[in-house]
């Protein structure tokens, strides 16, 4: 049974239809990425899977909960970082965790609070108020605030938003460390492509209210990979090439392009490496996932 | 019930952390002195006796509760929309209608710390003249009822209108028209009309308790009628509070 699953959703707003039909299923332990542009209705998706808006039409649900019905049950073991801050600039980094904490009848000590912050790389002790915090440091304590309850989803809304590069590096890393370590399923709402590439393992393109691709964030990873290998012999390859599993596409100077089906790279490597094509360097070649993007989506909506 | 704690103990201390609710103390603290002074130095004021003085600073200590009330109101869901911290509210596991029940609680401590800071003005103008403790006792009933009569339709009003300015000047409107029958001369409000609108105006009932305590030194008996005005007026505020709280957007 999937983590979130989605079917037909509908919803509109004073009349004007937002969402016409999504479906889509998430697994446990996923990081799903939903992308679309500006007004495609990612933001709506994610208010209706956490119980904040009715959807009109179409089934949802969340670890086998109904958001419109069970939501205060549901938002005791999910959480969500939206794309506002919502940071109450008079308090501190640790008051606020601290009354956040409690809203959800967390039984913390200071200690654990205090652990909390340091795991997102804030300091507890700086009595500062948050309003006097750079942009990176709210959104991780953003992401402090949304993983209080301990969640087993959590859902983000364009996390990365208006952070330079090493700002969206540090909470890649975040994210990706809270998954592995936590096996957290996380759902992120955004249009930065980087963001999915680096973080993502499935997709979901919506387009003015459709889902219009869902699946792996480059189509033909479930199928097979492709590989280009630096050769250290200045591309000298044996012939014929007969090396199963591991076929040749492509070869020009020294570098060769191969296509691996039934096998990992690392075994692909090492079978090339004891036929005696010294490998020094390997790229995993990728579809270009702004190319799916584009080919998916439409535009905004004004 | 325990997890509202958190969320009045943060209504409460943002009247005093942050500078919005400072401001509104400050400014109390300014009218009342004000008045105080202009109640002892003026020359036709200072010759009321006192518990004319008390019931017209009574009566000032009222509207500026209701005042409160409204701001504190419009603000409590339109003001953090306008904000953008209402969402994370919404993320917890705590419903709209508690929601709205501790942010009338921030609004009830308000009103609390505004009655706290009025009882020495009020000592100081009128506590040598006849019933100043049950001035004190009837302006913090009738104070309680009004703040909640008014803070409810703020709030309600907040969770259904999408900015802070909006329900403020529709809260804000709707204060002004409550309360001015209030300044209608003694023969219109001796009239059938008059009676009518000094009778089902919550405002009004509360105003003319403290005169009717105050002045005419009439018992509770004498204040049952308008006493259940202002209690019916607030129990119909609560239930539209919660009506309008159950499904809160961000």
């Amino acid at each position: 049974m999937s983590t979130i699953e989605i079917q037909e959703l509908k919803k509109g707003f004073e009349g004007q239809p937002v969402l016409h039909g999504v479906s889509l299923a998430v697994s446990h332990g996923d990081i799903y990425g939903f992308l679309g542009p500006n007004g495609s209705g990612k933001t709506t998706t994610l208010r209706i899977l956490l119980g904040i808006i009715p959807p009109d039409a179409g089934k949802v649900a969340v670890l086998g909960l109904d958001p419109a019905t069970s939501g205060p049950q549901l938002r005791r073991r999910v959480n969500a970082l939206p794309e506002s801050h919502g940071l109450y600039g008079w308090m501190s980094a640790l008051s606020y965790l601290v009354f956040f904490g409690r809203l959800y009848g967390m039984e913390f000590s200071g200690g654990d609070y205090r652990a909390c912050l340091r795991r997102v790389g804030l300091d507890p002790d700086d009595s500062r108020p948050i309003r006097t915090f750079s942009r990176g440091m709210k959104q991780r304590l953003g992401i402090a605030r949304a993983m209080i309850n301990a969640p087993e989803v959590l859902f983000l809304d364009e996390p990365t938003n208006g952070l330079d590069p090493r700002g969206r590096r540090e909470i890649h890393d975040l994210l990706l460390q809270l998954n592995r370590v936590r096996n957290l399923t996380i759902m992120i709402s955004t249009h930065i492509l980087d963001d999915v590439e680096r973080l993502c393992n499935r997709i979901a393109i919506l387009d003015h209210g459709l889902v219009r691709y869902e699946g792996p964030v480059h189509p033909e990873a479930g199928r097979q990979l492709r590989y280009r290998f630096h050769l250290g012999n200045g591309g000298v390859i044996p012939t014929p090439w007969e090396f199963q599993g591991i076929s040749l596409l492509d070869h020009q100077d020294s570098w060769i392009t191969c296509a691996i089906e039934g096998r990992s790279p690392a075994e692909a490597i090492a079978t090339l490496i004891a036929g005696d094509l010294p490998i020094v360097e390997a790229i995993a070649v990728t579809d270009d996932l702004e190319a799916l993007y584009l080919d998916h989506t439409t535009g905004g909506v004004s | 019930m325990k997890v509202w704690v958190p969320l009045v103990k943060r209504e409460f201390q943002e009247d005093f952390k942050a500078s919005r609710g400072m401001a509104f103390f400050l400014i109390a603290a300014l009218v009342l002195s004000a008045f105080a002074v202009l109640l002892v130095s003026n020359t036709e004021l200072s010759l009321l006796d006192n518990t004319q003085a008390v019931y017209m600073m009574a009566g000032i200590v009222l509207a500026l509760a209701a005042l409160v009330a409204v701001i504190r109101g419009s603000d409590g869901f339109a003001g953090e929309r306008d904000r953008q911290t209402l969402e994370p509210l919404l993320l917890t596991p705590i419903n709209g209608p508690g929601l709205a029940a501790a942010k009338l609680g921030g609004i009830v401590f308000s009103w609390l710390t505004l009655f706290t800071l009025a009882i020495p003005y009020l000592w100081a103008v009128g506590s040598t003249g006849q019933n100043f403790f049950a001035a004190i006792l009837y302006l913090f009933l009738a104070g309680t009822l009004i703040v909640l009569s008014f803070g409810g339709v703020a709030l309600a009003l907040s969770a259904r209108l999408r900015t802070f300015k909006g329900v403020l000047s529709l809260g804000l409107t709707l204060l002004l028209l409550l309360g001015s029958p209030v300044l209608l001369g003694p023969s219109l409000r001796q009239s059938a009309v008059g009676r009518v609108l000094d009778l089902a105006n919550p405002f009004a009932a509360a105003l003319n308790t403290l005169d009717s305590v105050i002045i005419d030194s009439q018992g509770l008996s004498w204040q049952l009628l308008r006493l259940a005005v202002m209690v019916g007026y607030a129990l119909a505020v609560l239930w539209w509070l919660y009506t309008a709280t159950r499904r809160l957007e961000p």
